[in-house]
């Protein structure tokens, strides 16, 4: 599960005033009637870090996630991909046709 | 013989039913063999149909196992024994594709018509496009130039160009002629994608996912979706990819040497993660996580890894004991393990309280309110308290230990931190209306109103405050008029209807000042303002009577002479609203009043009319039940019993029973007869089996001060019949002297026929047995109705007796043990 900071999109050093704004930002595009679920998610997010003794008490009880993601998550994070030009298309395309692709046209289940 | 009878079988016939049968049961090869021989027996040509079908059957069923070869010679010989079209023809060249048979390729492309490309075989077309554009370029020219498939695989070609040399508008332009129904379609959503991705990652999301999962660009469209994936779930689609495919996607993410090599290690591990291996690679590769964040994660992995304490202590230096405590303790609060989570919590506070930051106190605080969630409510207050040290500014925190104070009725204590409270929350509404209440509540009006005056500079409108101050300005008036300190009364009635919060009060002031009138100034325009006062106030003479009465006493003025005024209330029946209004008054004095003796007076007014309303009206229960909770309240037992016996014999539940014992014994529940102890259990019993908990609880509490005072009857029937594990119980028992010679087996079956007949008989039924039994003597029924014991023995003669067991003991030498009753009849049940 995210966690609240991640969900607000907010620095773990942001302070109220940033905090609300990027919530209020949220909801504004999350509308409860378009996505309950979300808004939700978005809202609790919001009541656990809105202010100071909150933000320390979400630090305090919220047990870090120790699982491999959080490692690959920073250790294949990059800023942004390369520009797909026509020649790494190409080989997108080429790699694209194996085997399976061929099989796959012919399955007759979904022929 | 044998020869002669399989010839006999050996018929077209037969052998057509049973290829038939075979047929039917998907047996194609079989059933390819019988029509071979059908054939050779004669040259039927309607056997080479299903003898096609057999191949073409064998060969699909091939090609689903991968062996594409033997599917082509299958299908292949399945054209011997048909005509084109053949059946599906567009597999079979992609089998050709598949088994890399190049010239027979390039025979069957040469082949296809441009009818076939560009209608029938929609699959096979979209696939040849995508190999003319990759792998197999030269295919385009072995098919039919005049297809739409070969001009808009030029169309395609042109927009790859475009493309290439960025020219956006150009692509768009030839994408847009590129139709729905064409080979390429997929192609061109692909290229849309590419074109919209720099701007919108969404965009592209959306056109990538209009292509089919069947098409022959899904696998393209996913791996261009996987390029916009990120971290762990990139990873997860990467190790679903060859390595060709793997490769590119790193190429496009712009993966370093390191990333490279670090995904590399974690496709080789990533099936055996576990804490060590997930801490070596924290470590392994920090420079590419940041030194923070991989000591933090390798801090974090400490308390479920402690072997790695030694590594941590060499690349990151001492670890933080804090953290680690922190970290085991919500990892054992995850599996419920609250004791131990409790320990490392104990452990966070003193590594906290070790470190020299000022941010620490609150964490403590913060911890320790944790810690009282789980605990029991006199500890989770002391906990409460306790992080009050850490952190004094929480005003939820002193609100919950005023809660628990008022809620444990410990008047001292919730005095002690509601002064707390104020002087840290002076200016909180919540803290000072608790205030004003506490101080209604012991009838310091000054300080009330002090309290409900400060409220009003905060909140003008608080109308809670505003009730406080007028009520509190008409209890000092009323103090002030019994004191005959008349001066200052004009100046507390006045502040009153300053206040102005409605007409109701308005007739409050105005009453007040008849009575005021009355005691200092005239005493007729007094009576006469009074009355008028109440003739406003109430449309029945119960009502004016009472209320007058009270005011009266309340103020030290002649009850008679005030009540000589107002109209007689001795014959009036108070209708349901009247009756409800009553309530209401009744309610607001006994809240009010510390003096229970003046409202017992006013209530002796009334009595009469209100005894005989309640006989003929038709109240609502509810109603009852409120007025019996008030003079439960009041303690006017008078007037409850009256009250409860008839709401009993309506509805005859629980809480009336409750109320005409209590009410009986003038609250004195020790002092219950046997037969009223026997109605109590069995209501008590009805209430929980109702389910209707109130009465339940108040049934138990008479129940239990019964036996505090007569804690012998606590015991089980007949243990309480032997005392038995009582040894004080010496000398000359007549239970043991009755049933000693009794065996235990047969006393214990006898005791479950007491239980269950105690609770299926009632009281009226055991009466009526027990007459029949020792006949309409009074004294012996008065004797049993005193004696428990004697009531019990005698219910295990009686159970005895149902049960068939002759146990030698019979009514007649019960009555004799016990000394009542000198009957000469046999008494027998």
């Amino acid at each position: 599960m995210d966690s609240a900071y991640k969900i607000l999109d907010v620095a773990m050093t942001a302070d109220d005033a940033e905090i609300k704004l990027a919530y209020l930002r949220l909801v504004k595009d999350n509308p409860p009637d378009r996505d309950q679920q979300k808004f939700q998610a978005i809202h609790a997010a919001y009541s656990a870090i809105k202010d100071h003794k909150s933000r320390v008490t979400y630090a305090l009880f919220t047990l870090p996630d120790m699982s491999a993601d959080t490692l690959i998550d920073r250790a294949l994070a990059t800023e942004k991909n390369i520009p797909i030009n026509t020649d790494l298309l190409t080989q997108l395309l080429s790699a694209s046709v194996d085997d399976a692709t061929l099989l796959k046209a012919i399955t007759p289940a979904e022929k | 013989m044998n020869k002669k009878i399989i010839a006999d079988a050996i018929t077209p016939e037969s052998l057509e039913k049973q290829a038939q049968e075979k047929l039917e049961n998907g047996k194609y090869k079989e059933v390819g063999e019988l029509y071979k021989k059908l054939l050779q027996l004669s040259a039927n040509e309607q056997w080479n149909k299903p003898l096609a079908y057999c191949y073409v059957q064998r060969a699909v069923a091939l090609a689903e196992k991968g062996m594409i070869k033997d599917a082509v010679v299958l299908w292949e010989n399945h054209c011997q024994y048909t005509q084109a079209p053949f059946d599906i023809y567009d597999q079979y060249i992609i089998w050709l594709i598949l088994s890399e048979n190049k010239v027979d390729i390039q025979k069957n492309l040469q082949q296809l018509s441009a009818q076939q490309l560009d209608k029938d075989y929609p699959e096979l077309a979209s696939l040849l496009g995508l190999l003319a554009l990759t792998k197999s370029p030269e295919i385009i020219n072995d098919l039919p130039q005049e297809s739409a498939f070969v001009a808009h695989f030029h169309l395609i070609q042109t927009g790859l160009q475009a493309y290439a040399n960025e020219d956006e508008a150009k692509l768009t332009e030839i994408l847009k002629k590129i139709p729905y129904r064409s080979a390429f379609r997929d192609l061109r959503s692909l290229l849309q994608a590419l074109l919209v991705l720099p701007s919108s990652e969404s965009q592209a999301r959306a056109l990538l996912v209009k292509i089919s999962t069947s098409s022959a660009y899904a696998s393209v469209a996913r791996l261009l979706e996987i390029t916009l994936l990120q971290g762990a779930a990139l990873f997860d689609a990467l190790l679903r990819l060859n390595q060709s495919q793997r490769s590119i996607i790193c190429h496009i993410k712009g993966f370093n040497k390191q990333q490279s090599e670090f995904l590399e290690h974690l496709t080789r591990q990533h099936e055996h993660l576990s804490d060590k291996v997930k801490f070596n690679m924290a470590i392994q590769y920090q420079s590419l996580l940041g030194p923070d964040v991989a000591q933090n994660y390798c801090q974090q992995l400490l308390s479920v890894y402690p072997a790695g304490h030694k590594d941590f202590q060499k690349f990151f230096g001492a670890s933080d004991e804090y953290e680690e405590s922190r970290v085991s303790a919500l990892l054992h609060e995850r599996e419920d393990n609250i004791y131990d989570a409790e320990y490392y919590w104990r452990l966070c506070i003193k590594a906290l309280q070790n470190q020299d930051d000022p941010g620490n106190a609150l964490k403590i605080a913060m911890i320790l309110r944790h810690l009282s969630q789980g605990e029991e409510p006199a500890e989770q207050i002391e906990l409460l308290i306790e992080s009050l040290q850490y952190d004094a500014e929480d005003h939820d925190i002193y609100l919950q230990i005023l809660d628990f104070y008022q809620q444990s009725e410990a008047t001292k204590d919730y005095q002690q931190w509601l002064a707390k409270t104020l002087e840290k929350f002076p200016q909180d509404i919540d803290v000072l209306t608790r205030a004003v209440r506490e101080s209604a509540a012991n009838k310091s009006y000054k300080k009330a109103s002090h309290y409900a005056t400060k409220i009003l500079t905060i909140d003008p409108l608080n109308s809670f405050a505003k009730q406080t101050l007028f009520a509190s300005h008409l209890a000092y008036a009323h103090q002030l008029i019994r004191e005959k300190s008349y001066h200052l009364v004009d100046k507390e009635i006045k502040q009153a209807e300053a206040l102005n919060i409605g007409k109701a009060y308005v007739k409050q002031t105005q009453l007040m000042r008849g009575f005021f009138c009355f005691a200092h100034e005239d005493k007729e325009q007094g009576l006469q303002l009074i009355a008028d006062a109440f003739t406003q106030l109430y449309t029945d003479p119960v009502n004016r009577q009472f209320h007058a009465s009270k005011e009266a006493l309340s103020m030290g003025l002649p009850v008679a002479t005030v009540l000589r005024v107002l109209p007689s209330a001795k014959d009036h029946l108070l209708s349901v609203s009247e009756f409800a209004q009553f309530l209401q008054l009744l309610e607001q004095f006994t809240l009010e009043s510390d003096n229970e003796e003046q409202l017992h007076k006013a209530l002796e007014n009334i009595k009469a009319a209100l005894e005989k309303s309640l006989t003929e009206q038709e109240y609502a229960e509810s109603d009852l039940l409120s007025l019996c909770k008030l003079l439960e309240t009041l303690q006017h037992f008078e007037l409850l019993r009256h009250c409860a016996k008839l709401a009993f014999d309506k509805w005859q539940k629980p809480i009336w029973m409750y109320y005409r014992i209590y009410a009986d014994n003038n609250a004195k529940p020790e002092d219950c007869s046997f037969r009223e102890l026997m109605s109590l259990q069995q209501h008590h019993e009805q209430a929980v089996q109702n389910k209707d908990f109130q009465a339940g609880i108040l049934l138990e509490k008479l129940l239990a001060r019964y036996y505090q005072v007569h804690p012998q009857r606590t015991k089980g029937f007949l243990e309480r019949l032997f005392a038995m594990g009582d040894d004080e119980q010496e000398g000359l028992d007549p239970m043991e002297e009755l049933f000693a010679h009794v065996p235990d087996s047969v006393l214990m079956g006898l005791n479950e026929t007491i239980e269950s007949l105690a609770k299926t008989t009632t009281i009226e039924q055991a009466e009526e047995d027990l007459m029949q039994i020792v006949g309409h003597d009074q004294n012996i029924m008065l004797a049993i109705m005193q004696n428990p014991d004697l009531f019990s023995a005698l219910m295990v003669v009686k159970s005895a007796d149902q049960l068939g067991i002759d146990i030698e003991v019979s009514v007649q030498d019960v009555l004799d043990c016990f000394g009542v009753g000198k009957k000469t009849r046999s008494f027998s049940f």
